[in-house]
């Protein structure tokens, strides 16, 4: 284990000692320079910080969908590259700012002790693992540097540099120019180094005071180069993929193979060529290997993601991360488990104190100084040889200042401990099992057990790390894999319904060239012949007998006319005039046509087989040959018996029956045919044994017949005939029977074949007919040459030549593999307390007071109590709340308001009570306030004697929602005549009485109108003071109330209003009782366009000006947390007036602060910050409220007039300012500006100038990308009336290219207004008597003591 | 190399006369993540004792690029076809159904 702590630092001796009393080292300390190269420390802070922005930014969006687009881009594809991208802006804005705490809202004290704690901590030989410490001539540069700096001290030692700033500035020059040369290979040296040239200066010029000669001081100084670490420790633990991305990074070295070998890669066709395929599932396959390769890709970056993720939080809670980030969410949640085991430095530091301060008292003392001693050393010493952080410091601003006190206390702390074990005796060693002096060979020792116990807890915290890992690395790729192929599927078709020549799968069947994999799986391979290139018709068009044509599937040959034409799939005509040669092949005209359209040929000879033809030939054949071939003519019998009568051998009765018919019994009918016949045979003449037939009966029912037999030795196979109803069997003379078996013989029929027998049908089984005889004629047995008639089968072909057409191979629609697109979403590390400092908090344009940022946070910070954070919520039914800081919901609260009010004049009473009694002395001036007042009308007035009665004619005239006047004691107004004390009083005590007159002769009851007229001593003269005196008078009057109804609101008005929205009051108590959570509101402010619309300088200049206002409070753009954000415009302005907050809110913020201008805007941006977790604000707090009213738009006139901002440089307050503006009517201010009334030639630059000032410069800092910048600018000018094509935007430029859509678009606007009879509003100065003073009593004199 | 890069863009449908310094940036940005692509997949072929003495030169500071070329050269097999592999791979990444 290396050791991270050196010897006790020897005490600097006070210069006063030279040139005695000090020892040689000391000499050399107080001579030794000491350069600290801090880009270790820049790069990780800007790494830090950059990790943290784009995972807050990752996890913000206007909406879900702006949410997920934004986690799926900056927290997942994108993350590293904005992270590059945000590390490159921060660290360029550390070297700048020369802090290293710039990021981190710490000011240049902060990066001062930094520097200095870590010049002393090298200095003093605290060198960490991993820290070079060496002589800076051994480096680069490092010999002339030496000698540069060494002169530079004799100089400043001699005089000849006489101040600090020169040597500052000496020094920083050379500095610069080391660090610029300084590992010129390696991006991240030089950037920052921390010195003490100066102290060294100062103890050299000491020395040269007190005698040493410059020789020896020259000799002494010594100049020493460290490469310091500083901040956390955790480091990413990379694999090799990542730690090979890093290494290329840092070496400039693009790729780990040399530029030959991608030159060879990128030169194959692959690379270049296209990846879509004609085969569906080729296409298929390709996508899905996409995908998988996709899921792997995103389960590495996920990977690398999470250990990031658990570096960054490691990170962050060993640099003062509390329970509020380590809990700010899930993610958080989860990374916590991971987190190695820390102790506080601030505890380490107490335990070293008691180390030091116990060891002498020996015994368990020093036992429990031994144990914190290894204890510390151990968690310091490991922290840096593993890096990692096991030590947690108070916050980021205080690691290198808390690290170098543990340097030093643990120093301390060995050298007590070890003078402690030299003078413990042996037996009290030996009872505490102390088994050596030597406190090193001690540390050693006790330390096994210390790493023991941190290896195991980094054990167990690994493991659980590794768990997660898995689990999401496994989700992301999952995630990667399904959306790649869902979303790159769903991208296809939503591009191919745009995009015409590439077909989807809802658009039916096309000829495109080009289609989607769905379309591609759903539709088949179509018709399109490039995808069926290799299949055709299967059934070729013949052309003539030796030729034929075989086309693509989908493709045909038609014959019109006697031409034949070629098709294709999609029914066009390939070739109108397709010719043959004469031998029936394509023509070479038609050859020549077809392969310029790309067509390919393919002949192939082939036998085709015709149709066989059939002869036949007469031919003798025996019997048998007959029968076998004619089986069906012939029916298989068997004979039962013979009906012989009982009489064998003996031939009588019906076996005598059998006769020949026909023509007078000749057998042979008129037709030739042959005849038996069977009707004489008697019912009874048939029997044998005890079986009988009866003859007549098996004639009527169809059962006898002749069986013919051919020859004896086929008489199982006869010839059956049947016999009709009359008896009569007759054989056709051409039929076989009657050409073969029988014989006319002279008219005389004579049966030649074997037997011709009269028989009973009887039963058939399995083919064979049984039958039984009842007669036989015996023929000669010698039947006729029986000539049969034989086919003879002959095969016929032919050859055919096809000729096979392949389509041009381009034509062929390729299926295109979708884009495989990991669309991720990657939730980042909740961020909940970005405590970086907005790049922009406050800016000039159009400020006209308020406060900055840092302003109000010290303002907070130096009353913590102050804060009232309240937060809002989504409940889990998706409805949002509003709690305050202890859980419990936000609500209105009389008493809580009456509580905080008494609290704040109680501080008032304390702090100021010159102040408090004037406010007593004013509230009782007037009468109490009654129980239902739910707001007063607050207004100062100076020098309003002209505008006071239009005023109060507005403001009492006050009506409900549904138009009908508000209950009296529900409002009042009270008016504050103020002016600076001797200043000669305006008539405005005087106006207000005869107001109240007048009010109440046309009422029948006085107005609830109040004033106060007093004069206030500078500085108090102001309107801040003014309102905050007429404020607290009220609040005090509201908690003198005995009984108080519901809340009360202040509603806060300027003097000079034109136009006042009559429901201003109702809309302020609807709107803060509906919402608790608002404690202000702003009403819709405006110039009164009557009489802007005069002068369109005026106008567009007010109108841009709302636009801005507008557009700089969107939700978007209302977010602290966002790099540009400004403190003063992303948020509801609250203004002076048409303004409304709770009483409450005010005693809360301390009231209005004592300013010339801008108490208004304070309200508000002090009101977020008491909502807000204390660093930040709650923008959420300030509301909206639709009431419309119109002031006076004299100081912006004045404001062209003169070219004097209204607000600016005092003018405001200035009293020549204010006499000029109000000197004038605005007929007479607006013909001052006469120049501008309308757009000219003239003019155009300043129209030009302003739009440009108002439009993009100030939307430039109002908005977090220039490209957000241009966004606004777009949309006020659009808003103004210009189109798109009258302006050019070219980066920090607006160029008005044509005004005449803004000219059109204001003469409308005046058109429309005069078409509405509108008659412009006078404040007058009517003169009426006073009815209702205040006594002179109560007109003070007012001085403070105290602000 | 840049070439290849270019080529994307083009594929992609990024406009000829785009400012100069914007299209570098691009250029750039590309190149970068492409090489990124194709470290890994070099470093995904290589067997894992490999990627152990792979890790331990890095760490090396003294390491220069030629040494880790040379390693690269001698334990990728075939590292032209990996490359090749990992470039077509990339281009079918950036520009999604345009490849």
């Amino acid at each position: 284990m290396t050791e991270t702590t050196a010897e006790l630092p020897v005490a600097p001796p006070a210069i006063e000692e030279f040139p005695g009393g000090i020892t040689e080292e000391q000499w050399k300390r107080l001579l030794q320079i000491q350069l600290a190269d801090e880009s270790h420390g820049v790069v990780g802070e800007a790494r830090d910080h950059a990790i943290e922005q784009v995972n807050h930014a990752a996890g913000e969006g206007r909406n879900r969908v702006t949410r997920f687009v934004k986690r799926v881009w900056q927290g997942n594809i994108a993350k590293d590259y904005y992270i590059r991208r945000e590390e490159q802006r921060g660290r360029q804005e550390i070297v700048e700012s020369g802090n290293i705490h710039r990021l981190r809202n710490g000011d240049q004290q902060a990066h001062d002790n930094t520097a200095a704690a870590i010049i002393t901590r090298v200095t003093e030989g605290f060198v960490r693992d991993g820290e070079t410490q060496r002589d800076v001539a051994e480096l680069t540069g490092g010999t002339q540097l030496k000698d540069e700096i060494k002169g530079l001290v004799r100089q400043y030692a001699e005089g000849t540099i006489t101040d600090d700033d020169a040597l500052t500035e000496a020094k920083t020059r050379l500095l610069n120019e080391f660090g610029k040369g300084l590992h010129a290979e390696d991006r991240n040296k030089g950037l920052m180094l921390a010195d003490n040239i100066l102290d060294v200066a100062r103890n050299a010029r000491a020395a040269l005071a007190h005698g040493i000669g410059i020789g020896r001081i020259e000799a002494a100084l010594g100049v020493k180069h460290a490469d310091v670490k500083m901040g956390a420790t955790t480091e990413l633990r990379l694999n090799a993929a990542e730690k090979a991305t890093n290494w290329l990074y840092q070496h400039k070295a693009g790729s780990l193979v040399n530029e030959t070998t991608l030159a060879a890669a990128v030169s194959i066709p692959l690379i270049a060529g296209k990846f879509a395929a004609r085969k569906v599932a080729t296409t298929a396959g390709r996508f899905i290997g996409l995908g998988a390769g996709a899921a792997v890709v995103a389960g590495v970056r996920e990977s690398y993601h999470i250990k990031q993720d658990r570096q960054i939080h490691m990170r962050e809670m060993a640099t003062g991360g509390g329970d509020a980030i380590a809990h700010a969410g899930k993610k958080r949640e989860k990374m916590e488990a991971t987190r190695y085991g820390t102790a506080s430095a601030q505890d380490l530091l107490a335990d070293l104190r008691i180390a030091s301060e116990s060891a002498g008292n020996g015994g368990a003392d020093l036992t429990d100084a031994i144990d914190a001693l290894t204890h510390v050393r151990t968690r310091m010493t490991l922290s840096d040889e593993r890096k990692m952080d096991l030590i947690q410091y108070s916050d980021k601003l205080s690691v290198e200042t808390e690290r170098l006190d543990l340097n030093i206390r643990l120093a301390e702390a060995r050298v007590a401990v070890q003078n402690a074990l030299t003078n413990v005796d042996d037996a009290t060693l030996a009872a505490h099992g102390i088994t050596t002096r030597d406190i090193g060979a001690l540390l050693d020792e006790r330390s096994t057990a210390v790493i023991e116990h941190i290896d195991g807890d980094v054990t167990a915290r690994d493991a659980v790390f590794r768990k997660l890992q898995r689990k999401e690395v496994l989700k992301a790729a999952t995630a990667a894999f399904v959306t790649s192929e869902v979303i790159g599927l769903g991208i296809q078709e939503a591009k191919a319904a745009m995009d015409g020549s590439l077909q989807g799968v809802f658009e039916g069947d096309g000829d495109g060239q080009r289609r989607t994999l769905l379309a591609g799986i759903f539709r088949g391979n179509g018709h399109h012949a490039g995808e069926l290139a290799n299949q055709h018709t299967g059934t070729p068009t013949e052309i003539g007998q030796h030729s034929a044509v075989d086309v693509p599937k989908g493709y045909h040959l038609n014959q019109v006319d006697g031409k034949w034409e070629l098709f294709s799939s999609s029914n066009k005509v390939v070739d109108g005039n397709v010719t043959f040669d004469p031998s029936g092949h394509l023509s070479d005209a038609t050859k020549e046509a077809l392969t310029q359209k790309g067509f390919a040929f393919t002949d192939a000879a082939h036998t085709v087989t015709d149709p066989n033809t059939i002869t036949y030939a007469d031919t003798h054949v025996s019997a048998d040959e007959y029968i076998n071939t004619h089986s069906k003519d012939f029916t298989t019998v068997s004979r039962e018996l013979w009906y012989d009568n009982n009489t064998p051998n003996v031939y009588d009765k019906n076996e005598l029956g059998l006769w020949w018919g026909g023509e007078n019994g000749t057998g042979v009918d008129a037709q030739g045919n042959y005849v038996f016949s069977v009707a004489d045979m008697s019912p009874d003449g048939s029997f044998h044994d005890g079986l009988s037939a009866n003859a007549q009966s098996l004639i009527h029912e169809g059962k006898m017949a002749m069986a013919l037999s051919v020859t004896d030795g086929t008489q199982q196979h006869v010839i059956m005939v049947h016999i009709n109803e009359q008896g009569q069997a007759i054989i056709n003379k051409d039929s076989f029977a009657g050409k073969t078996l029988f014989a006319n013989q002279g008219g005389q029929a004579h049966y030649v074949g074997a037997y011709a027998e009269a028989v009973q049908l009887g039963d058939t089984h399995n083919g064979v007919q049984s039958m039984r005889m009842l007669a036989t004629v015996v023929g000669d047995k010698n039947p006729h040459a029986i000539i049969d008639r034989i086919p003879t089968t002959v095969h016929h072909s032919h050859e055919l030549i096809t000729t096979t057409l392949t389509p041009p191979v381009e034509a062929a629609p390729l299926i295109e593999v979708p884009p495989a697109i990991p669309i991720v979403a990657r939730r980042s590390l909740e961020s909940p307390e970005l405590d970086a400092i907005p790049r922009n908090p406050n800016i000039s344009p159009f400020y006209y007071g308020g406060r900055s940022l840092q302003e109000v946070r010290d303002w907070l910070a130096a009353d913590p109590s102050r804060l009232k954070t309240r937060r809002e919520i989504t409940n889990e039914d998706g409805t949002k709340s509003w709690l305050e800081a202890d859980g419990e919901p936000v609500v209105r609260s009389v008493e809580r308001e009456r509580e905080l009010i008494r609290a704040y004049l109680e501080r008032q009473r304390a702090e100021s009570p010159d102040h408090y009694a004037m406010v007593q002395r004013m509230a009782a001036a007037i009468k109490p306030m009654p129980k239902t007042t739910r707001v007063t009308v607050n207004v100062p007035a100076w020098m309003e004697e002209s505008n006071l009665d239009h005023f109060l004619s507005e403001f009492t005239a006050q009506v409900d929602r549904d138009g009908n006047p508000l209950p009296p004691e529900t409002y009042e107004i009270n008016v504050l005549i103020n002016r600076k004390t001797g200043t000669p009083a305006d008539d405005s005590v005087g106006v207000i009485g005869r107001f109240v007159e007048k009010f109440e002769q046309e009422h029948g009851f006085k107005p609830n109108v109040n004033y106060y007229n007093i004069e206030l001593d500078p500085p108090f003269n102001n309107v801040g003071y003014a309102r905050k005196l007429l404020t607290d008078a009220t609040v005090l009057r509201s908690v003198d109330r005995t009984q108080q109804d519901a809340a009360l609101y202040i509603e806060t008005e300027d003097a000079d209003l034109m136009n006042v929205d009559r429901k201003t009051v109702i809309n302020l108590i609807n709107k803060l009782d509906a919402s608790p959570q608002l404690d202000a509101v702003r009403g819709v402010q405006d110039r009164t366009p009557e009489y802007m619309m005069q002068n369109d300088l005026l106008f567009l200049r007010q109108r841009a000006g709302n636009f801005f206002e507008i557009l700089a409070r969107k939700k978007e753009y209302r977010d602290p947390t966002q790099p540009n954000w400004n403190f003063t415009w992303n948020r509801v302005v609250t203004g002076g007036w048409n303004t409304g907050y709770t009483a409450e809110a005010y005693a809360l913020i301390d009231g209005y602060d004592s300013v010339e201008q801008g108490e208004d805007m304070s309200v508000g941006e002090k009101l977020t910050m008491i909502r807000g977790d204390g660093k930040l604000p709650n923008l959420e707090v300030i509301g909206t409220v639709a009431s419309r009213t119109d002031s006076s738009p004299r100081r912006f006139i004045h404001e062209i007039a003169t070219d004097k901002s209204p607000y600016a440089d005092g003018n405001f307050a200035d009293e020549e300012v204010n006499d000029s503006i109000r000197g004038n009517s605005l007929e007479d201010a607006l013909a001052a500006i006469q120049r501008f009334s309308r757009i000219t030639p003239e003019n155009e630059a300043a129209f030009n100038g302003a739009i440009q000032y108002i439009a993009l410069d100030a939307a430039r800092m109002i908005t977090p990308s220039p490209e957000e910048a241009d966004h606004v600018a777009r949309r006020i000018l659009f808003w103004l009336g210009f189109k798109k094509e009258d302006y050019e935007l070219n980066g920090d430029m607006l160029t008005i290219k044509s005004w005449d859509s803004v000219k059109h678009a204001l003469d409308d606007y005046r058109e429309r207004y005069r078409a509405k009879n509108y008659t412009p509003k006078h404040a007058s100065s009517k003169i009426y008597s006073p009815k209702r003073i205040v006594p002179e009593s109560y007109t003070p004199r007012h001085v403070l003591a105290t602000a | 190399m840049e070439e290849y890069i270019q080529q994307l863009l083009q594929d992609q449908g990024v406009p000829h006369d785009l400012d100069p310094e914007v299209r570098g940036q691009l250029v750039s940005d590309l190149m970068s993540r492409a090489l990124d692509f194709l470290n890994r997949r070099l470093i995904d072929s290589m067997s894992d004792e490999a990627v152990e003495h792979f890790t331990s030169l890095l760490d090396n500071p003294a390491t220069d690029a030629s040494q880790v070329q040379d390693f690269i050269a001698t334990n990728v097999m075939d590292k032209e076809k990996v490359t090749a592999d990992a470039l077509a791979e990339f281009r079918v990444l950036y520009l999604g159904d345009k490849a």
